[in-house]
């Protein structure tokens, strides 16, 4: 997929890793080489990304690049479930890259432990095929998002809180739907993960649809059976889920071309 | 004015039309800091909820945007 992309046949072992989703017609041999020689990145490693970057490791991602600036908190455990005690106080990039280096050591996984902005956003997506936007601020999902449309580079997106999960998969390529400002566009969204809270496995619905999205992607490309542009709304407690388009504002900072 | 009947968030209710999006969610009394809301499966930007009015049998969600995570 992206510009360093090779094609190697899988070798005996690989086929054993990944018999189980290689029997899938969503994946299949083709669709698992295209993973290997896929790089996607991580933006924020807690309740969100550190599940999605081990699913993605798990899969068979080529190249993946986890950031996040911030360190691991005994508050954390209670759902970002690849650290434990022995990790607190650590980097959380540095401590998921050495659990994820322990699933699969030959993966060509990189770590930034920093937190992104506008410039430092530019280059770290610049090679990736796509950005799982894992984050827990309104101001820096709004820069990924502006970022990535820069970019062409396909998002993902996922959020959680109290019993609530939604997620959003961009193009980021200008066919026509709207894109995460457009959603947030005049909504005061609040901050709520401190003070709403949000119950474990919640942020881990996120997740793991965010991480089925991204790879049903990584393995088909644009051919892949998921939905662009839809606002995924889950409520844990019933066990509901609607979907919403997202038309495009015509007052968009970042999509809407005057022109 | 005629009364018409919505669906809002799974909820039917009965509304004198002409009534907008805003005032859905004045009259329901819905804290609007970070809501959205989508009338038929479609999303519309707070900025056009005022002009937006509803018709017979529409379905409206209102829900609170997170960001969490």
């Amino acid at each position: 997929m992206h510009s360093h992309s090779f094609t190697q046949p899988l070798d005996k072992q690989d086929i054993q890793r990944y018999s189980r989703q290689l029997m899938l017609e969503s994946v299949e041999e083709d669709g698992q080489a295209k993973l290997a020689n896929s790089h996607a990145v991580v933006v924020g490693l807690g309740g969100l990304g550190s599940l999605v970057a081990r699913y993605l490791v798990g899969a068979g991602v080529g190249s993946i690049t986890l950031v996040d600036g911030d360190t691991v908190d005994i508050s954390n455990l209670q759902r970002q479930v690849t650290y434990n005690e022995m990790h607190l106080g650590e980097l959380k990039a540095k401590s998921l890259y050495n659990e994820l280096r322990k699933v699969n050591p030959k993966l060509n996984i990189k770590y930034k432990s920093l937190y992104v902005d506008s410039n430092n956003l530019p280059t770290l997506i610049s090679s990736a095929d796509c950005v799982l936007d894992c984050t827990d601020k309104i101001d820096t999902r709004k820069l990924i998002n502006a970022a990535t449309y820069r970019a062409s580079t396909p998002l993902f997106i996922a959020a959680a809180s109290g019993l609530s999960w939604q997620a959003l998969n961009l193009p980021q390529n200008s066919t026509g739907g709207g894109c995460y400002a457009c959603l947030v566009e005049y909504i005061n969204v609040r901050e709520d993960c401190l003070s709403k809270g949000v119950l474990g496995p919640v942020v881990g619905m996120a997740a793991c649809h965010q991480a089925t999205q991204a790879l049903l992607f990584l393995a088909k490309g644009f051919s892949a059976n998921i939905k662009w542009g839809h606002y995924l709304t889950g409520k844990a407690d019933l066990g509901s889920l609607k979907s919403f388009t997202l038309p495009s504002s015509s007052t968009c900072e970042v999509c809407h071309d005057p022109n | 004015m005629t009364q018409i009947k919505v669906n809002v968030n799974n909820q039917p209710m009965n509304v004198i039309s002409p009534i907008s999006l805003s005032e859905l969610v004045a009259l329901k009394q819905i804290n609007v800091d970070g809501t959205a809301i989508a009338k038929n499966a479609a999303i519309v930007s707070k900025r056009d909820w005022s002009t937006t009015y509803l018709n017979d049998n529409d379905t409206v969600d209102i829900f609170t945007l997170v960001a969490g995570g």
